[in-house]
């Protein structure tokens, strides 16, 4: 399952398109963003709601109520998937390691419990 | 980021610039309140809380339409902060 | 008030004092101003403050008119966006262009 904050997290530094409540769209270059959605973008043209005024931002931050949504390069969401299969592997690999190295049995459930939430997440 | 050295930051910039700390002056002095939609509001600021919903006396609201500016006096008003989008201390009247 | 500004954003405002930006408000306004403080919760503080003025008929249609405000302070449960003055102008419909190259 992909999350959609998880998406927008692999799209860093990717090119996208946000349209906010307003109407008004903002093109660029992802460059970072938070789990309220807040954005920071580089390299923005903005669009007015008419769709017949530009400009062009070196940098903008946008509040993440005030997105309607967002665009996305279609390559992102394969990302994702191979970064959560690489997640994945390196969770098997840390669990095999924790009990060869014979961890206390409370804490290796513990782990399982949680790398098992993420896998299924 | 460097929680440290943002926190260093933030205590240099505090001295008078943190936004609530600026309206905590303003009480009991005027202000005008600007709000999202076309109404201002300038009154004495008695006190206001964590959001900034706030008592004010001697209220002038102002509402700008297209036929023009209509004024309200009302005594002493407790004001949802909900639609408040600016806050100027001292507030002058709106010339418009 | 810090339990209310516990978590934090990705906002770097502290990159912007004493610079000039431009702030976008839910409902429609907008104005420059000198950044001169903000907090956790993106409360800000404007120095110098200019707004636009808008159409009266057409709340979101800006006019190039502008008033000033000084010394203000913005909400930050209004503040919708936060851009740098410099490095923005107002362009020909680049869209156009890319799809003609």
């Amino acid at each position: 399952m992909v999350l959609p904050l998880n998406l927008l997290r692999t799209a860093q530094n990717q090119p996208m398109m946000v349209e906010l409540k307003n109407g008004e769209t903002y093109s660029g270059v992802l460059a970072n963003c938070d789990t309220f959605m807040n954005l920071q973008m580089r390299d923005v043209i903005c669009t007015s709601r008419d769709g017949d005024r530009f400009w062009k931002i070196a940098e903008v931050n946008i509040r993440g109520n005030n997105i309607k949504y967002l665009r996305l390069p279609d390559e992102v969401i394969d990302m994702v998937k191979e970064e959560q299969k690489k997640e994945a592997r390196q969770a098997a690999k840390g669990r095999g390691r924790g009990r060869g190295r014979g961890a206390p049995a409370g804490r290796g459930r513990g782990e399982m419990k949680g790398f098992g939430g993420r896998g299924r997440g | 980021m460097a929680t440290s050295s943002s926190g260093a930051v933030a205590a240099q910039a505090t001295p008078s610039y943190l936004p609530l700390a600026l309206i905590d002056k303003c009480i009991g002095s005027k202000i005008w309140i600007i709000m999202k939609g076309d109404k201002e509001l300038v009154g004495t600021l008695r006190g206001f809380d964590d959001f900034v919903n706030m008592v004010l006396d001697d209220v002038t609201e102002y509402t700008f339409t297209s036929e023009g500016k209509q004024t309200t006096q009302l005594d002493s008003i407790l004001l949802n902060g909900n639609n408040i989008t600016m806050l100027v201390p001292g507030g002058q009247p709106p010339e418009e | 008030m810090s339990k209310r500004e516990g978590q934090k954003t990705i906002f770097e405002f502290n990159r912007y004092l004493n610079k000039r930006v431009r702030v976008k408000f839910n409902g429609g306004r907008e104005v420059t101003g000198i950044l001169k403080g903000h907090d956790q919760v993106c409360n800000l503080v404007l120095d110098d403050t200019e707004e636009y003025r808008r159409d009266p008929d057409d709340p979101f249609k800006l006019l190039n008119e502008t008033r000033q405000l000084g010394l203000v302070v913005a909400r930050g449960t209004a503040v919708m966006l936060v851009s740098p003055v410099e490095g923005m102008e107002e362009i020909s419909n680049p869209f156009v262009n890319v799809a003609e190259s």
